[in-house]
């Protein structure tokens, strides 16, 4: 009895969602002078197509270990101050870091990390907090952290609609990058537990950014969709410090890291800029080596991708004065209202939205 | 395939290698000129500019000379006055041990001291070091770096004053590794009692009191060597320690990188030759004069300070030393040293372990340039190559008539000769070993200095070799009897005997090949370890032994004998016209107390040579 009244229920759905789907397909080819958005529509439709996530994630790793690579620390820091100046909260932040200069007893300006030889901003002020430390800095650890098949307890939490920012600093080389003297990551390694995410459904985007020697060849290998990659060197280039601090005795931060701030500084929560102005800011004269952009696998233009949306974590809610009046025609071209169209199974509203 | 084509394919085979052989044997005597040319020439390119390499620092965690110090005028204006101070200082141990220990308390600095009395050839070396130890804020005191001065400087007559004074000053900066302030007494046995006791290692020679306290590791050192009150005008760098260790690569390029930064102070290797500023790499004799200089302090193994004392310990050390100089330098004094002796230890702070990165076996014809030892081992392995690849060849030196025909080779005498003159040179080190209480004997018997000794060498090697050469005269007379009772038999049975026996092989030439096998082997073993040592010996030994065999001619033989003589250790020694006296009390002190190897291996292993040489130049010839 109980596999009848089942197979009952999935007849009936399956009923219900051939009625609805002819239903919106007469309903589009009965009125075609409704392209013809109106101006509100239009309004709603870019609030709509900026992007397609709901949340945002960060993973910032810094690869390096000992006193004398301070500076991959300080860039580490760098990124993890600015992505949670612009929102992502430290629940949503997986901070991977050696962590042994800020108490190292080398450093003259104890309990401090700084990332200019002005030591305007102490980088490990407050609130830091540092998800692996120490030796817990490794290959396996990073990929379990982003890989889908670890428990749920020890994993990143994103979703299909989140957009992660992955960041990686340290001493590179062709296709890998070094952890902490002991083991390194290739860019096979990388490429396969992006797609790993992809198949699980555990992005949406990932802005991918490495700054190391030769970083441009860590994200040659990666293949799967909506992965943007920038990196700070060509293959067969160094990446460089940018200046050191004569009183801390070491480099305090590396040219990339450097100027990517230079620019993110200067970006608030509520900033139009985008990953475009951000990459036509990196000039090689000044980062001393040839930074790349990787595109191809990334469907959304360039110019139209905000800095916030792996940078930061803004609610895509944006409070009118007037009411919009949404015709039915204007939610379905949105990607992103189609469950109050049906409540059926999502893969089946995909089909229809794709038609 | 069938057994005839199998056949004239083995023939083809056999003559092919014959063919192979004949040329090998007309060639061999020839190339081993052709490679001692080759040797010697590639020792004179070693110090060239365009053969050698820059140095460069290897351990990324050094960061030389990019630092901010803090020793500055108050600190020099303190070290003046220390200065002041310690030239009112008596000589006596106990008024000036007094006097540091109170201004390291002062300074807030754990002090101790240890008194020690070195029992070494008979005679008793005794003082007091002091040393104290400045705990790092921050570290957890389990590495330390050890900032040392030698009371006296290594002139042995001048007192330290300015490195002690510097020293004083300069405990006061900013680290995070302990830093240990040494203070030696009585030259290098204070170093050395210092040290065992440091690592808890008591012998029986060195009585001294323990230390109390103590740090962790000590990673590395710099002793600091400034006679006198006046200013200098270069700085010398010393770093050849006993038994011709050198300290990691990374140590001297870190200092050199310091000073150059610095660009107050011109820097010299050792303390005479070419004054090297920045960019300056010297010309091709001022590298060559380094090279000579420094593998004279290898090849005896000489320590050239108290740095030299440390490698035993693995810890990395040079020394710093103050020259005067009558050019006209602009003269520096302790704000340059104290400055990069401060960013020297803020170096040595960043390193995480043992300098390990750079190298160990290395040259430097100039501050800024090397040679590394694949580089430079080359030439002594083409030098001990001849006296090996001699050997066969003399085996050869009578062609047999055919592969089947061997000449008996009665190697039993020839290796019993050679353990005789081994067992000789055992005991000429147990002579030697004992030169100042045989000298005292001597005394007693109204004999002079180093007669007795002298006149007991002399009289045992000449007693040696006379007896193995009359046994070798011996061995050809009872030979020929025996040859002419298997001629005899052969004529008999001459139907049964279709090989020839040949006449066996003289004694004489089995000896030679077993000498030189073991000099070869010797030197080849010793560039490894002691470049220097194995490129000298190689270049005394070689031609004399490639040359000499027995003679015809009487005067020749005796021509032969008289340069054996020279190139015997006495007669190297009165060669090179040093002071006996002194040279060996030096020497054996270094072997007792440093462990140097150098008396041991002339003893044991050169010597027994040219010992079993002088027999082979008497040998008779058939």
């Amino acid at each position: 009895m109980v596999i009848i009244k089942n197979n009952l229920l999935f007849l009936i759905l399956i009923f219900g969602y051939f009625l609805a789907s002819t239903v919106v397909l007469i309903n589009a080819n009965e009125e075609p002078e409704q392209q013809v958005q109106s101006q509100q529509e239009v309004a709603v439709d870019g609030f709509f197509s900026r992007g397609g996530h709901t949340n945002n994630w960060a993973v910032l790793v810094c690869t390096s270990r000992f006193w004398f690579n301070y500076r991959h620390m300080a860039n580490t820091l760098s990124i993890y101050r600015t992505v949670k100046r612009l929102g992502i909260p430290d629940s949503n932040i997986i901070l991977m870091l050696a962590d042994d200069v800020a108490c190292n007893p080398r450093n003259v300006f104890p309990a401090t990390v700084f990332n200019n030889a002005g030591r305007y901003l102490d980088l490990y002020g407050d609130n830091v907090e540092v998800d692996y430390r120490g030796y817990e800095v490794t290959v396996e650890n990073f990929i379990r952290r982003i890989s889908p098949d670890t428990p749920r307890s020890k994993r990143l939490l994103s979703d299909d609609r989140s957009n992660i920012l992955v960041y990686m600093t340290g001493h590179g080389g062709n296709e890998f990058l070094k952890f902490q003297d002991a083991e390194e990551i290739s860019s096979f390694d990388l490429a396969d537990a992006f797609e790993q995410m992809w198949e699980k459904r555990r992005y949406n985007e990932i802005l991918f950014m490495v700054d190391t020697c030769q970083a441009n060849t860590m994200y040659s290998q990666i293949y799967s969709p909506n992965i943007l990659a920038t990196g700070s060197s060509e293959l067969g280039e160094n990446s460089y410090s940018h200046h050191m601090d004569i009183d801390i005795g070491v480099a305090v931060i590396d040219r990339f890291t450097y100027y990517n701030l230079e620019f993110l500084e200067k970006i608030d929560m509520q900033s139009k800029s985008t990953l475009k102005d951000l990459f036509e800011s990196y000039d090689p004269g000044l980062i001393h080596s040839t930074p790349g952009v990787r595109s191809d696998l990334f469907r959304r233009p360039l110019d139209k991708v905000l800095v916030t949306d792996f940078f930061g974590s803004v609610q895509n809610v944006e409070l009118t004065e007037q009411k919009y009046n949404l015709s039915f025609t204007a939610a379905t071209t949105s990607t992103y209202q189609q469950d109050t169209l049906n409540s059926s199974s999502s893969s089946q509203v995909t089909n229809i939205t794709i038609d | 395939m069938s057994t005839s084509e199998n056949i004239s394919a083995t023939r083809a085979r056999l003559q092919r290698r014959r063919v192979l052989l004949r040329t090998l044997k007309l060639w061999i005597p020839h190339l081993r000129y052709l490679l001692f040319a080759i040797g010697v020439g590639w020792l004179f390119i070693l110090p060239s500019n365009e053969y050698n390499k820059y140095t460069y620092i290897s351990e990324n965690a050094l960061l030389p000379g990019q630092v901010n110090t803090y020793y500055s005028w108050p600190q020099v204006h303190e070290a003046s006055v220390y200065r002041d101070n310690i030239e009112t200082l008596s000589t006596s141990s106990i008024e000036r041990t007094a006097y540091i220990e109170s201004e390291l308390r002062k300074a807030g600095i754990k002090t101790g001291t240890q008194n020690f009395t070195v029992n070494a050839l008979g005679k008793e070396i005794s003082g007091v070091n002091v040393f104290g130890v400045l705990s790092a804020p921050r570290g957890d005191g389990t590495e330390a770096l050890v900032l040392s001065a030698p009371w006296i400087s290594k002139d042995g007559k001048t007192v330290n004053i300015n490195g002690v004074a510097a020293i004083l000053s300069i405990g006061k900066f900013f680290q995070s590794t302990d830093i240990i302030i040494l203070i030696t007494d009585g030259g290098e046995a204070g170093v050395q009692a210092w040290l065992e006791a440091y690592h808890d290692n008591p012998r029986s020679d060195i009585l001294s009191s323990p230390l109390f306290l103590r740090s962790g590791a000590i990673q590395a050192a710099v002793n600091l060597d400034l006679p006198g009150t006046k200013d200098y005008q270069v700085l010398g760098i010393f770093y050849e320690g006993v038994n011709g260790q050198l300290p990691n690569l990374d140590l001297i390029n870190t200092i050199v990188r310091i000073v150059r930064i610095s660009g107050r102070i011109p820097i010299t290797l050792h303390d005479t030759g070419h004054v090297y500023w920045a960019n300056d790499h010297g010309d091709y004799y001022s590298s060559l004069y380094n090279l000579i200089l420094t593998m004279k302090y290898q090849a005896l193994g000489h320590s050239t300070g108290g740095h030299g004392l440390f490698f035993r310990y693995k810890i990395d050390a040079v020394t710093l030393y103050g020259h005067r100089m009558e050019a006209s330098h602009q003269p520096f004094m302790f704000l340059e040293i104290g400055t990069a002796i401060e960013s020297t230890f803020r170096s040595l702070n960043n390193l995480l372990e043992h300098l390990h990165q750079s190298f160990f076996f290395y040259l430097l014809p100039s501050p800024e340039k090397y040679i590394s030892i694949g580089s430079y081992l080359p030439p002594s392995i083409l030098l001990a190559h001849p006296q090996s690849s001699k050997e066969p060849k003399i085996l050869q030196k009578f062609p047999t008539p055919s592969p089947f025909n061997r000449r008996p080779r009665r190697i039993l005498f020839s290796l019993t000769a050679l353990i005789a003159t081994h067992a000789t040179g055992i005991i000429f080190f147990f002579m030697i070993k004992n030169y100042f209480l045989l000298n005292k004997l001597a005394s007693f018997l109204f004999i002079q200095d180093h007669f007795l000794v002298l006149a007991l060498i002399i009289f045992i090697s000449i007693k040696v070799s006379f007896v193995l050469v009359s046994i070798m005269e011996k061995r050809i007379t009872t030979n020929n009897q025996i040859a002419h009772r298997i001629e005899k038999t052969n004529d008999m049975n001459s139907q049964y005997q279709p090989q020839q026996q040949l006449e066996p092989a003289a004694d004489w030439i089995i000896l030679k090949c077993f000498t030189l096998a073991f000099t070869g082997m010797i030197i080849s073993c010793l560039s490894v370890l002691n470049f220097s040592l194995a490129v000298f010996t190689a270049l005394i030994v070689i031609i004399p032994f490639s040359l000499f065999r027995p003679h015809v001619s009487k005067t020749i033989r005796y021509l032969q004998l008289f340069v054996l003589c020279l190139i015997s250790p006495p007669g190297l020694l009165l060669l090179s016209g040093v002071d006996m006296g002194n040279f060996l009390r030096s020497t054996l002190m270094e072997y007792q107390l440093l462990g140097n190897y150098i008396v041991p291996f002339v003893c044991c292993l050169y010597w027994p040579n040219v010992l079993a040489y002088t027999v082979i130049v008497q040998a008779p010839i058939k």
